[in-house]
Formats: C-alpha cells, structure tokens, sequence
C-alpha cells in the first residue's frame, strides 16, 4: 500500500472502531486520521484550529465522510470542500448509513466521488472497506494538488 | 311677389298709361292746332278773296256803266245787271265770311249802306242816259259823286283785306306759342313715360328672377325633403309628389299621379281615410293621421299625414312620414314590455323599484317602494308595500342598506351583494342598479331570499376552517413521520451494525473463549441484527412509496419485467425458468413505482415456485370492462385463498419464513402503488396450483398526482 493519509470524519466510536477494524482486516496500513465532527475535518483539511502547525499541502489520500455529524454536517464540509481551490480535487467518499434518495443527490450535486451505504452487516462492511481501499488507494490516480 | 311689390307694379302702370294718356294728348292736340291754323289761313284768304271778288264785281259795274253811258251800247247794260247780281252775291257770301269776327262785321255793316247807295247812284244814272241821253247823264253830278263814293268802298275794302291778314297773323303768333308749350309737355311726358318704362322693366326682370329663385327653391324644397311632400286636388288625384313617394312606396311618380291616391289605401283604411278627407274639405287640418299604402311590390307601408286644406281651393298641401319601421319597433317594445311585464311577475326574485330620499346634505334617509313584483311579499314578508317608506315599515332596518342604494341613486354605479336584514330575519343576495334619469333618484332592486343557503354556507366555512386545521395538522404530522423515517434509517441501523460488528469481533477475537453455545448465541444475534437491518428498510421503502409523488408517463412494461425477468436469471444463472412476457405491454404511470410492482411481482413468482423442476413465468394483459388488467402468472406453490384478505398487508405471510424468505412488505408496497395509481389489485390462486396477481393502473391521468396528505388505510406500520 502506497503512503497517503485517510481522513475518517465518523462521530460515532463504534463506526470508528468498526471502520479501523476493517480497514486492518484488509491490510490497510495507511495513516488514518481521525476527525469527530465536521468542524474537525474542515480544520484538518485547511490546517486551522488544532490542526493549524500543519501543512496544508499535504492533502490526504482519501477522505471517508460521514453526512450525520455535530457542529457542521457531512454536506457542509463536503460543499466547502469542494469550492476551494486547495482541495477541490481531494477524493472524498461519503460512507453512511442513509439510503434517503435527496441525501444521494444532494452528494453528487456538491461533487462526491462516491457515496456508500454502510451495510449492517459487518462481513459486508469489511468488503466494502477493502473495495474502497483497493480502488481509491491503489488503482486510482489523482492530478497533484495545485500550487506544488 | 308682395302685396307693397304688387302695389309698386299697379301703381307704376297705371302711371305709365296716364303718361301715355298725356302724350297721346298732346299729339292729337298738335294735330288739331295743324287744322286750326291750316282753317284760319284758308279763311283769311278766302276772305281777301271775297273781298277781292266785291271789289272786281263793283269794278266790272262801274265799267258798265261808264261804256254805257259814253256810248249807249245795251251791250252794257247787260253786262251792267250781271254785275250788280254778283256784286250782291259776293257782298253776302263775305259778310258770312266775316259773320264770327265783330270788328270785320262792324266794317260790313258800314259798307253795306255806302255800297248800297253808289248802287242806286249808278243805277239812276243808267237810267238818265237812257231817258235822256248821253248829255244829261254827262251832267250828272251823280258821277262824280259816284267816284268818291268808290274810292271810299275800295279803300274801306282793303282795310278789310289787310285787317284780315293781321288777325290772322295774330292767331298764328298765339297758336305758335299754344304749340310750343304743347311741344314742350309732351316732350317730358315722352321722356317720363321711357323712364318709367324702363323702371318698369328693371322691376318686373329683378322680380321675374325673384320669382324664378323662389320657385327653384320651392322645388328644391320639395324634392330634396326627406318627408314625403303632397299636393292633391279637390278630385283625389295627386297633383305633384316629392321623390320619396316613388322611393318609399316603389312606384313612379306617373303610376301614383294617374289614378285617384284613395286606390292605394289600405281597403280597411278606406273609411276612415275618405272621412278624413270630407274634414279638410270642411277646412279642418289633418295631424298625424295614420293610413297603409300599398307599395309596388305588394306590401304595405304605414304613412303619418300632415295635411292641410286651402279653402275655397280644393287643393291639399300635405306630408307624409313612413311609420312601418317605427310602428314595428313599437310593436316590438310593446312585446318586450308585455315580456318584461310577464318575467317580472313570474320570477320568484324579488323585485322592487325605489326612490331613495336625501336628507339636506346628500344623505340616503330612507327609501319610498314605488313598484314590486308578487314575489317580493314572498321574500321580504312585507305586504302592500308599494307608497309606503322603509323606515316606516321596518324602522331598524340597517344604516348600510340606505347608504348603498343612496350610493347606486347618487352613483349610477349597480352593484351586488350580500348582506343581512336582522328586522326581517333574513339574509339577502342583492343585485341593485340605477333606473331613470338620476334626478328621479330611482333605483331597481333584484334580490333573493338567501338566508338558507347563507346558513349552509357558514356550515360550510366553519367545516372548511376545521378541514383546513386538521390539514395543517396532518401536514405536520408527516413531516414528523418524514423525519421519523430518516431518523430510523440513519439512527436505528447504526447501533444494528455495531451489534452485528461486535458479535463478529468477539467471535474472531475471543474465538477460543468461547464454547459452541455462545458462538451460536453470537451468530443468532449478527442474524437478527441483519434481519432487523432489512426490515427497517423494507419499511422505509413502503413509506417512501407512500410520501413520493406520482409522475405519469407512457411505460413500456414489457421491455420493464424483460429488464427485471433478466436480473432474476442473473441472480441464478443454473435454474431453468421459462418467462413468457406479452410484447407492447404498454402502461400509464410513474416509471420508478411501477418498476416496483414488477420487481416484487416477479420476484415473488421466482421465489415461490422454486421448488419446480420447471418455472413458467408470464407477464401479460388483457382488456376486461373497459380498462386494461396486467398479471403476473406462475407455476409455483400457490397458496389457499381463504387468507386472500391478508396477503397484502405489511408484515402479513402466508409462508413460513424457513420455507421462503422475506420481509412480508413486498405485496404491501405493490398494492401501496397501485393505489397511488388509481388501480386495484389482487390475487388469484389455488394451494400447488401456482398463483396470478392482477393489477390495474386506473384511468389515464396526464400530469402528475400528489401524494396523499395522510395515510388512511391500514396498511401501514402494523
């Protein structure tokens, strides 16, 4: 596996533990970093708040968004995102437990690169992390980030 | 002409002819002064030559009588006696010459005695020569006296003659001077009378070409006037007509002149038309008499006659006007008033006409009934009420009445509404409007008892606000139920899929720990979590059906269960299925929901006849009762249709789950869409013998179909 960090915006412990859980099961051994609520994972992304020593240029690998989230939710942080120009092309994958049909098309409105519905099952939830990580850490290829 | 014109004329002529009378005069005076003078010449000369005659006569006498008496000769004597006879003739014949003037007459008297004594001197001395000889006469002093006796009477003569010729010259001194005067009238009777005739003949030109103007405006007048202008005779003929009889009536001016007018009145108007003829032959005028006249092309016209009489005359001066139309307009108003009599006292709207009385400052006050309908005691429960004031009659009647017909008089705007009598204990539907002129400050008033329907109608907007509050109520409600629904989605799978991840880490984890009943205990906690997992979204794809709205489209349902029929082969590649689908299989609705029922249809066709070595699986349709039904048929277990009723109830199964899986929500969305369709569905089946669902899409709807407020039925969440 290629180095590349993942950002797990994910407020429930369960789901995160679940999610890291799978993601080891699948030899997943990319940094994982984790963000609690929206407003954790704008200020990672843009190196603010507790994240402000770091460099913004280092965009992470992969970004897995939850949509239910505290302070600012999963479309919010998705559309802010995706408006400016530093992370606009950062692959961002909503994982979540909605199948509601507006949340859906709100996603791909705003410019997710994908949306995957968290299966109760966790044998399921473990082929869907190793999917995930198989297509957009190892065979997809992204354009560098602007400005480097 | 005028009578001062006619007076003018008279006068001038009679004037001429006295002028004519004058000169004429005078001519003939000149004429007879021409006589005169040519009389007194030719008697002055005669005159002289009478005078002259005597005097030749006495001459030839004393000749005579000196030859006789010197020589004896009787010759002389003869010629002696002659002359004495002539001079005695001549003497006679002047003195009746000279009879008329008294100085000539005077002379002849003088000379008379003087002539008549040398006669008889001359005489004696004939007489001596012949007694006594030549000598004795010699002697005679007779002689000598004889011959101054002659000078005298020649002397006295010519005096005569030359006396004469003065009084003659005298007489034509004075008639010259007559006659110059004469001259001089009558020149300026000539020339008066040349004046005045050219006088004359200026008046009569300028008063030939007044007359001919006039006349000319006469018959302008007469043919230009849009009335129908007469003249007619005492024997019943018309004697001259304007154009508009010939464009009125259709014939010419010739037809109508050449037969008596009384043939073209109406028989039955004969009579009365001849007695009003004997009136103006009486002299009395005709105003407005009516008659029908026959036109050329057989019908006949209304004439109104204005006729009056010349007396003594006979002659008609009259004009005429073409009533029909307006005859037949006045018959028509007589029959929309007779309608307009019959509709207002055969409605049952109540009909009044008021006149609304002011106070000084413009104020409706109150308002007098002047006319109503029968209906109106019907309406209002007011009797006799025309003469009598509203107030009087209902004396708390409301302000707002008054103030709105007030408006209407003042206005002339009409207006409708509605609006409550409290004294006569009803409501009304009023439709009010100006009529007359708007000083009459009339207004009409059509209005209807609706007290009832009023009532009905405030039933029916308390019921419409309550409608309405329960609508809103219901409206929040499920968007309560929306939320709820996302809440279970996202919220209650959460901690399904942390009971199921745990139970599969303590099995991985903990592994050894544990014995062979607690990893089944763990393995049937993941199965009910997973199990719980699809029922929950089973139950959201239900209420989505419910909340989503409908949009109506053509559908093409064959090639849509193709699709799904393909999708279940996939599924399970090995088992031998045989679809049968209807081609052109074309229905009316949301493509999305439909795909539903076929994908549960089918689906359900493909699960329960697994247990065939063979599945047969049809989609089709048929025409039944005017509407299209599809079916889903299959070979496959079938089931006993006593428990048809709860086959398409949520969570409701007629199969034990360890037969065949699923969540018994299926049949519940189907019929759920088919519903929000307009359509029916149902079942058909016997236990072994396979089963077929029915379904029908309703009426085809264009657009789109809203969701329902709420959900009634009992299929929901059991």
């Amino acid at each position: 596996m290629p180095h590349g960090t993942i950002l797990l915006v994910e407020d429930n412990p369960d789901d995160q533990k679940l999610t890291l859980r799978a993601f080891k099961k699948n030899n997943i051994t990319n940094e994982v970093v984790l963000a609690e609520d929206g407003q954790e994972a704008l200020d990672y992304l843009f190196a603010a708040g507790k994240f402000s020593g770091r460099d913004a240029r280092e965009r992470p690998a992969l970004v897995l968004l939850d949509l239910k989230l505290p302070k600012v939710d999963g479309l919010s942080v998705l559309a802010q995102v995706r408006t400016d120009p530093r992370t606009k092309t950062v692959p961002i994958v909503v994982l979540t437990s909605s199948d509601e049909e507006q949340d859906l098309v709100q996603s791909y409105e705003l410019g997710v690169n994908s949306y995957v519905r968290k299966p109760v099952d966790f044998g399921e939830f473990v082929e869907a992390a190793r999917q995930l990580g198989l297509y957009w850490l190892l065979l997809n290829r992204q354009p560098e980030p602007v400005g480097q | 002409m005028t009578l001062r014109r006619t007076i003018k004329v008279v006068v001038g002529f009679a004037l001429l002819l006295a002028l004519l009378g004058i000169s004429a005069r005078g001519r003939q005076g000149r004429l007879d002064f021409l006589r005169e003078a040519g009389a007194r010449l030719a008697h002055s000369y005669e005159v002289r030559a009478s005078v002259n005659r005597l005097l030749s006569s006495l001459e030839v006498i004393e000749a005579s009588e000196y030859g006789y008496v010197a020589t004896g000769d009787p010759g002389f004597l003869k010629s002696f006696d002659a002359g004495r006879l002539r001079a005695r003739a001549d003497f006679e014949a002047l003195s009746t010459l000279t009879r008329d003037d008294a100085a000539q007459r005077a002379r002849m008297e003088s000379l008379e005695p003087l002539m008549t004594a040398w006669l008889e001197r001359s005489q004696a001395n004939v007489s001596l020569r012949q007694t006594d000889g030549f000598e004795a006469a010699q002697r005679g002093a007779s002689r000598t006296d004889g011959r101054a006796a002659m000078e005298q009477i020649r002397s006295d003569m010519s005096e005569m003659a030359s006396s004469e010729q003065q009084l003659l010259r005298e007489r034509q001194a004075v008639a010259n001077d007559e006659a110059t005067g004469a001259r001089r009238a009558f020149i300026i009777a000539e020339l008066a009378s040349a004046f005045l005739l050219i006088g004359m003949f200026t008046l009569v030109i300028r008063e030939d070409r007044k007359r001919r103007r006039a006349q000319l405006e006469l018959d302008r007048f007469f043919t230009l006037s849009l009335d129908m202008l007469a003249i007619a005779d005492a024997d019943g003929y018309f004697k001259r007509l304007s154009p508009s009889f010939t464009e009125t009536l259709g014939y010419t001016t010739e037809e109508l002149l050449a037969q008596p007018f009384i043939e073209f009145v109406h028989p039955e108007d004969r009579e009365k038309t001849l007695n009003e003829v004997a009136r103006l032959s009486q002299g009395i005028a005709t105003v407005s008499f009516e008659n029908r006249y026959r036109c050329r092309d057989g019908s006949w016209r209304w004439l109104s006659w204005n006729t009056r009489p010349v007396a003594g005359e006979g002659i008609l001066y009259a004009s005429a006007r073409d009533m029909t139309d307006l005859r037949q307009s006045e018959a028509a108003r007589r029959v929309s008033e007779e309608r307009y009599r019959q509709l207002f006292s055969s409605i049952d709207e109540g009909f009044c006409l008021i006149e609304v009385l002011f106070d000084d400052h413009q104020k409706a006050v109150d308002f007098r009934f002047l006319e109503t309908n029968p209906a109106f005691a019907k309406q209002t429960g007011i009797a006799d009420a025309v003469g009598k004031r509203m107030r009087d009659i209902a004396p708390a009647h409301e302000e707002h009445w008054f103030e709105t017909f007030g408006r209407i008089a003042l206005t002339g705007e009409a207006s409708r509404f509605q609006n409550r009598a409290e004294q006569l204990q009803r409501y009304y539907d009023v439709y009010a409007f100006r009529i007359g002129e708007p000083e009459l400050r009339q207004v009409a008033i059509l209005f209807n008892d609706i007290s009832e329907r009023h009532a009905h109608e405030n039933h029916i907007a308390q019921l419409n606000a309550s409608l309405q509050e329960r609508s809103t109520q219901l409206e929040d409600m499920n968007k309560e139920l929306e939320s709820f629904s996302y809440s279970v989605s996202h919220d209650l799978r959460a901690p399904l899929r942390s009971i199921d991840g745990f139970s599969q880490v303590l099995l991985e984890d903990c592994h050894d720990q544990l014995n062979e009943d607690g990893r089944d205990a763990l393995e049937r906690v993941r199965k009910a979590a997973t199990s719980m997992g699809e029922l929950i979204d089973a139950l959201l794809a239900l209420s989505r059906v419910t909340r989503a709205e409908v949009r109506t489209e053509r559908v093409d349902l064959s090639a849509m269960a193709a699709a799904v029929a393909a999708e279940l082969q996939q599924s399970q590649e090995s088992r031998p299925v045989e679809f049968v689908i209807d081609p052109g299989v074309v229905g009316w609705g949301d493509t999305r929901l439909l795909r539903a029922v076929l994908v549960n249809l089918l689906g359900n066709a493909w699960k329960y006849s697994q247990p065939r070595s063979h599945t047969r699986i049809e989609f089709g349709h048929r025409r039944q009762d005017g509407e299209i039904v599809y079916f889903v048929r299959d070979n496959g277990v079938g089931f006993d249709m006593a428990y048809a009723g709860k086959l398409f109830g949520a969570f409701q199964r007629l199969h034990r789950k360890t037969d065949f899986a699923g969540t018994g929500i299926g049949l519940a969305t189907v019929q759920r869409i088919v519903m929000r369709h307009g359509g029916r569905v149902w079942a058909e089946s016997a236990v072994d013998r396979g089963a077929t669902f029915y379904f029908t899409l309703g009426k085809r709807i264009e657009g789109t179909m809203k969701a329902p407020q709420a959900d009634r039925s009992p299929v929901g969440v059991a």
